[in-house]
């Protein structure tokens, strides 16, 4: 399995996490809300603020891996296209290789760093403390691309990765496979961290 | 008379259930890194914990999900006395 693909599949896992963090917090958001008739007599307080804080937290998670998966579904894209580029140079005069092999190595670099700074995103945010110590490995948060960006289909909430299809859905080609590699490069990566839940 | 009193704790083991159902669906998720070249060591890093993380979920589910069953355990016990207690009162009338 190549960089890029693996890249993709880890995406696709990390969305189906990010699908099942929701799912969970639906239910404890749910049970926090339990009236006190269900426990019988007993009261159930102290279990609803523990689902509500849960819930709290679980979302939190979620929206995290979320980011997690749509920044590693750009540095699979961009190792996808790196490799193109390198494919590409490998029939041209020398010259021209060399160029394209350049090209190749800076998106390279471009995507590893924008995917370091995917990673110290999620530090800083699950840990905002202990990140505050820790350098900051590349200048510039990842900025969504207009023109890449999936609509959002019309409903409830939060974001999810467009990298993978949830809930069985085939998963659209990967957008490399549509793309002029040359002009991949000049875009550069992208990232969606846009949830859309799946329909129920 | 104990008809009327007896709990139903039917709707807490399904929130029971339905819990533990989401703690196996949550660690259910592979979290393997891939390889990403020069970043890899930083991908396995954070691999790991988004692992931990998940991992916490689930032990909290299991967490709620055990505090259920004391809360069950809990109102039938309760609810086994106070019949008891009807029984002898309904002996004792009769």
């Amino acid at each position: 399995m190549s960089a890029a693909s693996a890249c993709a599949a880890a995406s696709g896992d990390l969305t189906e996490l990010t699908w099942r963090l929701l799912q969970a917090h639906d239910t404890l958001a749910e049970q926090g809300r339990t009236p006190d008739r269900v426990f019988g007599g007993v009261s159930g307080e102290a279990y609803r603020i523990h689902a509500s804080h849960s819930a709290a937290s679980v979302a939190e998670l979620a929206s995290d891996v979320a980011l997690l998966a749509g920044a590693l579904a750009a540095l699979g894209r961009a190792l996808a296209d790196v490799a193109e580029l390198r494919a590409l140079a490998d029939g041209l005069p020398p010259d021209e290789a060399a160029q394209i092999r350049g090209r190749a190595d800076s998106r390279e670099r471009r995507a590893g760093a924008d995917w370091r700074t995917a990673v110290s995103v999620y530090v800083q945010r699950r840990w905002p403390v202990a990140a505050a110590d820790q350098p900051v490995v590349s200048p510039g948060p990842i900025r969504p691309s207009q023109e890449s960006r999936p609509a959002a289909p019309a409903g409830p909430t939060s974001a999810a990765p467009s990298a993978a299809a949830p809930g069985g859905e085939p998963a659209p080609p990967p957008p490399h496979h549509r793309r002029d590699p040359l002009r991949a490069e000049i875009v550069g990566p992208t990232y969606e961290a846009e949830i859309v839940r799946p329909d129920p | 008379m104990a008809t009327t009193l007896t709990v139903r704790p039917e709707a807490l083991l399904t929130a029971r259930r339905t819990l533990l159902r989401h703690e196996r669906a949550v660690s259910a998720v592979p979290i393997d890194p891939p390889d990403t070249g020069p970043t890899s060591a930083l991908t396995r890093e954070v691999f790991g914990q988004v692992a931990e993380a998940a991992e916490g979920v689930a032990t909290d589910l299991r967490s709620l999900a055990a505090g259920l069953a004391r809360v069950v355990d809990e109102v039938t016990s309760t609810d086994t006395e106070v019949r008891s207690v009807l029984d002898l009162l309904r002996r004792g009338l009769s």
